[in-house]
């Protein structure tokens, strides 16, 4: 019998136990006799007073920075459901649907936006995150394998993914988010002097994330995006097929349309904006936007005030950190000053 | 004959109504009784079958399930899972029924596997075989086979199978010897007799032939009572009726031993039996932690209502405007506009049911079951709970209890194998004030030349040899021992001294240790033959004894006697019994010097006897006989008749001395309890044995002590006095101190507080738990509880397994609701482990019986104490933060769940992914608490061990009390709040990234989870740190000088230690001449270690040292193995102790005083007064006795005895209570001197206190008018008045004294001035907040880890407590 620990040699030649008894022995280590290394803080007054004020320290220095970069981002929004008063009522009623309305909203901008400039719309009081509506989707058709919708047991019925009245064709994309696609479109343009309107340039690439433009979206594979479509309807409240959604660029129809992608990724809070267009930086507009008059031409189509909702347009620039949020760095520096006071109380109580 | 049966029947089961419920009629050997007697019933009986299993293999599963299910979070579980299939929820039905499946068949394989193994166990027991006699034959079949009315033939060492009456035996005597250790825990041999018209039925053809009828009661649970009566039929003649009683009933489970076999009629078969009434069905075990954590999960389950309902209702209202109800772009389905409102409504609120369900913690029970049943392997594994000589380690058998280990308010504990070794020992024996030893038993192993008796006192004259020999001879004579020769057989009775292999057999274990005893001095009890008892002399002569009379033991009487005639002619009455009932009867012989040893030794907890004889002339062993014999014919109160001539017989005694057997505690079993007493849990020592025995181990284990006044609620005084006056006399002797009791009731340790001791009898016991037919004044138990409630200690003795399970549950269920441990090792004890909270069994040598039914097995007694103070702490530790911890991360991780409702328009959508909902609780945060909770050491383990008072810190469920609770739960809510509105905030209506995009629903509950996960995670580092802050780690900040006593560092020695220094040193000092002893005694010997004479007159110093009080001082000090004393056992031996030292290494009672002073001074602390020349000379130190020091462990003896005799007046003295030191003040011209500064003392006499230079130590306590105290002279605000105010041991008040109270790492962090600044703030305020008992220890420890010096007088004050475990390191403090 080997005898691989020392103590248990030791404590056997001590005493002359049987052969049962050696094997009975608990194991002398540190796992079973609950002897574990452990290593104990010994926290001094120093090191725990120093400690405390560099995390302070680090706190507030990096609530500050926060700040400093939350406050030097220009951003402008416009409200545009009560300014195109008309175009709203027009569509408070369905039946209008094909309708034109569209609505220009001039402004005025004092600054020059510096660097990237981007353009956002933003929805108040729809709720992209309600239980059923998130649900209504099918992932599986929107990387394409499973088009006609054939695996969504739940929703079947629903308005949304079956076409009630070409005989229950399948819809792509189906769902209700789908369905309630934003489709104002917003021209922005840059009135250089009284007679010179210039559309601003715009880039609709780079507005989804990565994974979802590359990942979770997918065309069906076919020869030409129509013929993939074959077999499906639209959308009951789309005006033209999935793959007719960009004319001008091909490569931005179907599922892959960006405007589609931006929105299918649907929105935690009632509240929210989407980006929608960000500056191409050419010509007049390398360094942002310059100061100036400015107007958004405004194709009226998507309807908030039957839901008692607002609709706005957003022009923003960012920095490293992000958008003109001042709340993160508002925590750090609360955070950073109330650390020194914490660690007085703390060395109270002990 | 159908007629007689109609009738027969009638008369059973209508008319004889009591016929049929309290009596049953068997037929020996199924034989028809003779026509003319009653008719032939056939009854119906149980079989033989012992069933302790729970379940069939049918009933099984449903049974299991429905077990499983009745758990309160099984049911929800699985209520939540089928609501999940039924209706449309956001989760999907696969996140609560896997974890459900995964535990119900985990539980289910666990519990089928234990129940397998317990009908393994039966079905063993049922199939062993047995020896029927069938038509003459002798017939094996298996004991589940027989039935009652059997007739039984058992062997030797063979256990009945059943319930027999004992019909004849294969002695002459018809007598059989019979071992109840398995049922009573007694394993002295009892002697039961055979039916007197049956017991010549030898053979099996004889006793086919017989014709017998039994009538007996119903089975009952009672195994010393039963009733019942045989009609044996001889041919055509009336039947002969005998009355049967319990002498007659062997009882399953019992042992047959010294009888080659007997025959017997099976009575109670199977279930019926009164070992299988006295079992109980084992029934499931719930931990006080279990039982809150249900507690807490109901709260939960209330929240989770109320939020689900909170939220159905203000989705409907919400809705109540149509375009949020159905805006455009969410169109409901044709089929559920139509549904109806109160339908959609009730799905809604089971929806919100489902999406908030796991705020009940879905993985706690999956984890803790997990940390139960790995966390019990460090139980099996510990090393220091194995046993070296059984080879046995510890014993899981229920993991559920590890937690409930460290909750324990009240241990009863059995006494034969628990608590003692069940192994009686001849220890001495003294002959009119001599000592007498016998050689052979020194250390408890015999000698190998071991010859002759050991005389420890001076020989005795010519007369006193004659005495002796006597002494010897009625030893050897009067007891009722059986002699058994026979080679090979084995046991413990086995005479050592090889060559003569006589075995002796007795009902009392004593007088075999004693005739054993005997034997090594010389005298050899041979054998009683045809009425002459023989014993061989210490010439090797046979004398011979011709034996007359036996006038037997009788607990009440408490002695016997014979009478016998020696071979001169000359008639003897020998008498030996307990000391109060032999002195009265004495009339010659040394009455005081065996008196007083006598005493000595039941302090030492030996079990002592008094010998006595009185010469009979002829004529007056005439009037004996007469006396006798009327008494013995009479036919109406024999008993009492009996006990009067017995009286009469019985007096005008001479004392021939006493003598001491011991049955030897097991090792450390007074220190394990001593130790759990002051954990603060009560221990009760239950057992069957008689009182007497009882008591005397009770003082052993230092259960009673010497200052214990003893209670005593017995058959005995019921019968003086009516119980309900003996009641209330006793709750009025326990109220009138309670008073002053209460608040250190818990500690049983205080030495000037009358404690009180509780005897309570078997039979006292079941009249006081008989309910009261008229009810008016209540039942008696109330007040018994109350008594219990204020008495340190209880002993129950006589008790029946099943009373022991009584008195368990009477505690159990009382208002407090108290955990109890039981622990014991017979399977008499079996029924209390299944009844406490927590069973323990002790490993034991009488089967395992024990300890296959606790929950726990441990090898020995003094494991108790690591299971309950270490693991148990631990456990409970770890569980209860593992408890909080999961409700605390549930409540974060669904909180935010619940807020984010509010944004979705309650509509039910999740915030975190179907993924993580699952993991979270399974994965994400069960798995670092796990490890936390299986690994977590907040105090290290040797602290815990070292000081028991922790345990107290968690007791009463500190740790999972409702403030905790909600502390956790609001903790909970405010960390939810922070990461759902900080992300919330963080999101609105901006980009986190710097290109732009923008976040999803999902992405925001994947944020909220991140840190959710980060902080849940990281929560256990502010555990940690708690700890790490606020307690030292190594040393438990207890108020060290007052709190550590020295035990820690100086465990006692154990018993069988070596020679301690301090011997060398006394034997050292003994050797310095006589005369060098009587003057230069302090200043040589350091004024301590001067042995003490014994009889003589003390040194001059301590010429007033009265000798009783020096001599119970010893004893006292002497006599503790004691934790609490670091001399130990082993203080300094007389002069004439050395021999006796030698002999009886641990040292138990010295023949002489040693000076207390003695005693002080060997204690480690040094010696202040050594140092200081000044005091050896002018010897005018004082050390008085403080009036109110008198609790605090290990304090006791100083306050008590030690501090009295080195008084002198005159001059100012100082104890430093917790340790005992002395310090003394020095006398200077002006009077007394500070110690501390050296300087003059204050002149003030305000009161203000004296500040001695840098010294912050001077304290006052207000309302203690200094100035002049009683010595005359000036004193100093150190007055005996300030200091006496200072309790020596405080005791931590509230649940986490040790934890959160003051500790010293503080004192790391502070600075030195602020150190200063808090003893100046302490000083000032002495008798608010903290009070004295932490301040005077904070001020100590502050003082010198604020780096200040500390003066030349008090570096042995410094050193002895750094010795006595104080948590200051030696490095720390300057001189």
């Amino acid at each position: 019998m080997s005898q691989k620990y020392n103590p248990i040699t030791w404590r056997t030649k001590m005493k002359k136990t049987s052969q049962i008894c050696q094997s009975k022995l608990p194991d002398n280590t540190a796992l079973k006799q609950q002897q574990l290394p452990a290593y104990r803080l010994q926290l001094s007054a120093t090191g725990v007073l120093s400690g405390f004020f560099a995390t302070g320290a680090f706190c507030l220095g990096v609530g500050i920075i926060l700040i400093l970069s939350a406050k030097s981002i220009k951003e402008i929004e416009i409200k545009y459901t009560k300014i195109c008063a008309n175009c709203a009522e027009l569509r408070e009623d369905a039946i209008n649907f094909d309708k034109e309305c569209t609505c220009s909203i001039p402004f005025y901008l004092s600054e020059t936006m510096q660097g990237n400039v981007y353009l956002y719309y933003k929805l108040y009081g729809f709720y992209q995150n309600l239980y059923r509506y998130i649900l209504s989707r099918s992932n599986s058709q929107l990387v394409g394998t499973d088009l006609k919708v054939r695996l969504y047991l739940i929703w079947y019925n629903t308005p949304f993914f079956k076409d009630q009245s070409h005989n229950g064709t399948p819809i792509a994309p189906c769902g209700a988010i789908a369905n309630s696609i934003f489709n104002d479109t917003i021209i922005l343009s840059y009135n250089l002097n009284s007679s010179i309107h210039m559309e601003v340039p715009m880039l609709r690439s780079g507005i989804t994330w990565w994974t979802d433009k590359y990942v979770k979206f997918r065309n069906p594979s076919a020869i030409n995006l129509s013929s993939a479509f074959t077999g499906t309807a639209k959308p009951p409240y789309w005006s033209k097929p999935v793959y007719e959604l960009d004319l001008e660029d091909t490569e931005n129809n179907g599922f892959l349309n960006d405007d589609f992608i931006v929105w299918m990724r649907t929105a935690a809070f009632p509240t929210f904006k989407k980006l929608y267009r960000r500056l191409n930086r050419v010509q007049y507009f390398i360094e942002g936007l310059p100061a100036g008059n400015y107007s958004f031409n405004i194709t009226y189509n998507f309807p908030v005030t039957r839901f008692k909702g607002e609709k706005s347009v957003v022009l923003s620039t960012l920095t490293w950190s992000g958008g003109s949020s001042l709340f993160l760095g508002l925590a750090y520096t609360v955070t950073g000053s109330s650390l020194p006071g914490r660690n007085y109380r703390l060395s109270n109580n002990c | 004959m159908d007629c007689s049966l109609v009738r027969t029947l009638v008369h059973r089961y209508c008319a004889g109504e009591e016929n049929c419920v309290d009596s049953r009629t068997i037929y020996v050997g199924h034989r028809e009784p003779p026509p003319g007697a009653e008719a032939y019933i056939p009854q119906r009986h149980p079989d033989n079958r012992i069933v302790s299993s729970k379940y069939t293999f049918w009933n099984f599963i449903p049974k299991n399930l429905f077990e499983q299910f009745r758990r309160i979070a099984n049911f929800y579980f699985l209520i939540i899972f089928l609501v999940q299939l039924i209706i449309d929820t956001p989760t999907s039905p696969v996140t609560s029924g896997l974890p459900l499946f995964f535990v119900i068949t985990v539980t289910a394989i666990k519990q089928g596997y234990e129940d397998w193994l317990r009908h393994k166990a039966d079905n063993a027991m049922n199939q062993c075989p047995v020896h029927f006699i069938q038509h003459g034959k002798l017939v094996r079949k298996q004991s589940r086979k027989l039935r009652v009315g059997d007739i039984v033939m058992v062997k030797e060492d063979e256990t009945f199978p059943c319930d027999l009456i004992f019909l004849s035996s294969s002695r002459g005597d018809g007598t059989c010897h019979v071992t109840t250790a398995s049922l009573d825990g007694e394993s002295s041999h009892k002697t039961h007799y055979a039916v007197q018209d049956t017991k010549g039925f030898h053979t099996e053809e004889d006793i086919d032939g017989l014709h017998a009828t039994i009538e007996c009661e119903q089975p009952q649970p009672d195994l010393y009572k039963f009733v019942g009566r045989i009609n044996v039929y001889s041919d055509r003649n009336d039947p002969v009726v005998r009355p049967l009683g319990s002498e007659n009933l062997l009882l399953r489970g019992a042992t047959l031993k010294n009888t080659e076999k007997i025959f017997g009629v099976a009575i109670y078969t199977g279930m019926e039996t009164k070992m299988a009434l006295n079992y109980q069905s084992k029934s499931q075990k719930r931990s006080a932690v279990e039982k809150s954590m249900n507690v807490f999960l109901i709260v939960y389950l209330c929240i989770l209502v109320s939020k689900a309902l909170i939220n159905t209702v203000l989705k409907y209202v919400w809705q109540s405007e149509p375009f949020r109800d159905e805006p455009w772009y969410n169109h409901k389905t044709e089929s559920e506009r139509q549904r109806n409102l109160f339908l959609r409504a009730f799905t809604d609120f089971l929806a919100f049911m489902v999406l908030f369900n796991y705020i009940i913690p879905v993985s706690m029970y999956v984890t803790v079951e997990m940390q139960k049943f790995l966390g019990s392997y460090f139980i099996t594994w510990d090393e220091d709970m194995f046993d070296e000589d059984t080879g046995e380690g510890p014993l899981v058998n229920t993991s559920d209890l590890n937690e409930e280990l460290g909750q324990v308010e009240y241990v009863f504990t059995d006494k034969t194998g628990t608590l003692t070794e069940n192994n009686m020992e001849f220890k001495e024996c003294c002959i009119e004030g001599h000592v007498y030893v016998p050689h052979a038993v020194c250390n408890g192993q015999v000698l190998p030349d071991a010859s002759g008796i050991d005389m420890i006192d001076s020989s005795p004259g010519a007369g006193a040899r004659e005495r002796e020999e006597l002494f010897f001879r009625a030893l050897c004579l009067c007891h009722t021992i059986q002699v058994k020769d026979d080679d090979d057989v084995d046991g413990p009775r086995k005479s050592p001294d090889s060559g003569k292999s006589c075995v002796y057999i007795s009902s009392s274990p004593d007088e075999v240790a004693l005739v054993e005893g005997i034997q090594r001095l010389g005298f050899t009890y041979l054998r009683l033959k045809e009425n002459y008892m023989e014993i061989l002399n210490r010439e090797n002569g046979v004398e011979r004894f011709e034996l007359l009379e036996i006038l037997s033991f009788d607990s009440v009487r408490r002695r016997m006697s014979v009478i016998v005639r020696s071979a001169t002619g000359e008639i003897y009455l020998f008498c030996k019994g307990a000391d109060s009932s032999i002195f009265p009867r004495v009339i010659e012989g040394k009455v005081d010097q065996i008196r007083s040893r006598v005493e000595r030794n039941a302090v030492e907890g030996l079990r002592t006897l008094c010998v006595a004889y009185k010469r009979l002339i002829p004529e007056e062993y005439e009037g004996v006989c007469t006396l006798l014999q009327a008494a013995k014919v009479a036919l109406q109160d024999r008993e009492k008749k009996l006990a009067e001539a017995y009286e009469q017989i019985e007096k005008d005694l001479i004392l021939l001395g006493a003598t001491a057997v011991e049955d030897r505690l097991q090792e450390k079993a007074a220190d394990t309890i001593e130790a759990l007493q002051k954990a603060g849990i009560k221990v009760w020592v239950l057992t069957g044995d008689k009182m007497e025995t009882a008591a005397a181990t009770c003082y052993a284990c230092k259960l009673f002590r010497r200052n214990t006044q003893l209670l005593e609620l017995t058959t005995k005084k019921i019968e003086e006095q009516s119980l309900h006056d003996v009641l209330f006399e006793l709750s009025k002797t326990v109220l009138r101190h309670s008073g002053s009791l209460t608040r250190d009731n818990f500690s049983g340790l205080s030495a000037d507080m009358q404690d009180h001791g509780l005897i309570i009898d078997g039979a006292a016991l079941s009249l006081i738990m008989k309910p009261r037919e008229d009810g008016s004044c209540g039942n008696y138990r109330e007040l018994f509880l109350e008594i219990c409630r204020n008495c340190s200690a209880v002993l129950c003795c006589r008790m029946a397994p099943l009373q022991k399970a009584q008195i368990v549950k009477l505690i159990k269920l009382s208002k407090e609701h108290p955990i109890t441990l039981a622990i014991g090792d017979g399977a008499n004890d079996v029924s209390m482990i299944l009844e406490a909270h927590v069973g323990i069994g002790v490993i034991g040598k009488e089967g395992r019986q024990a300890a296959r039914n606790s929950d726990y097995a441990i090898p020995k007694f003094k494991h108790l104490k690591k299971m309950l103070l270490v693991h148990g702490h631990l456990y409970y530790i770890r569980i209860s933060e593992l408890v909080q911890y999961f409700f605390y991360k549930n409540v974060c991780f669904i909180f935010p769940q619940f807020l984010y409702q509010f944004f979705c328009g309650f509509s039910q959508q999740t915030l975190y992914d179907t993924a993580y909902l699952t993991l979270y609780n399974i994965s994400f945060t069960s798995l670092p608490i796990l490890l936390y909770s299986l690994m977590e050491q907040h105090v290290s383990i040797d602290t815990l061990r070292r000081d028991p008072s922790l345990y107290r810190d968690i007791a009463k469920n500190a740790l999972l009390r409702w403030r905790v609770f909600i502390y956790w739960t609001f903790l909970g809510v405010f960390d939810a709040l922070v990461f759902f509105f900080g992300a919330y905030f963080m999101f609105e209506n901006t980009t986190v990234t710097s290109n732009g995009q923008i976040f999803g629903n999902w992405t925001f509950g994947t944020l909220v989870f991140t840190v959710m996960v980060f902080t849940v995670t990281l929560k256990a580092l502010p555990q940690l740190s708690k700890d790490v802050l606020c307690v030292h780690p190594d040393v438990v900040q207890r108020p060290c000088l007052a709190g550590h006593h020295p035990a820690h560092h100086c465990q006692p020695p154990s018993r069988r230690s070596q020679e301690s220094p301090v011997q060398a040193a006394v034997a050292q000092c003994h050797r310095e001449s006589p005369a060098e002893h009587e003057t230069q005694s302090i200043g040589h010997c350091r004024a301590q270690h001067r042995p003490a004479t014994s009889e003589g007159p003390l040194t001059t110093a301590e010429a007033p040292l009265a000798k009783d009080r020096a001599h119970a001082c010893t004893a006292r000090a002497a006599s503790r193995n004691s934790p609490s004393w670091p001399v130990g056992g082993a203080p300094a031996p007389g002069p004439r102790g050395q021999a006796h030292t030698q002999n009886r290494s641990h040292c138990r009672g010295l023949p002489s005083p040693v000076s207390c002073t003695a005693i002080l001074s060997l204690c480690p602390m040094g010696g202040p007064l050594a140092d200081r020349p000044s005091v050896q000379t002018s010897e005018s130190h004082t050390c008085e006795p403080l009036p109110t020091l008198k609790e605090g462990p290990g304090q006791r003896d100083l306050s008590g005895a030690c501090g009295q005799h080195v008084t002198s007046p005159g001059s100012g003295g100082l104890t430093l209570p917790p340790t005992g030191i002395q310090l003394c003040w020095e006398e200077g011209p002006q009077g007394l001197l500070c110690p501390h500064c050296m300087g003059p003392p204050a002149s003030d006499t305000s009161g203000e206190g004296h500040l001695c230079g840098r010294a912050p130590w001077t304290w006052s306590a207000s309302g203690h008018p200094t100035g002049r105290a009683e010595h005359g002279g000036p004193v100093l605000t150190m007055g005996r008045a300030g200091l006496a105010s200072v309790p020596p041991c405080p005791q931590p008040s509230g649940p986490h004294a040790s934890r959160t109270g003051w500790t010293s790492p503080s004192s790391h962090m502070f600075p030195r001035p602020v150190s200063v600044m808090a003893c100046a703030l302490l000083l000032s305020k002495p008798t608010t907040g903290w009070g004295w008992p932490s301040g005077s220890c904070l001020v100590w420890s502050l003082f010198l880890r604020g780096g200040a010096s500390v003066p030349r007088v008090l570096q042995g004050v410094f050193e002895s407590f750094l010795s006595a475990g104080c948590p200051m390191e030696k490095t720390e403090y300057r001189v």
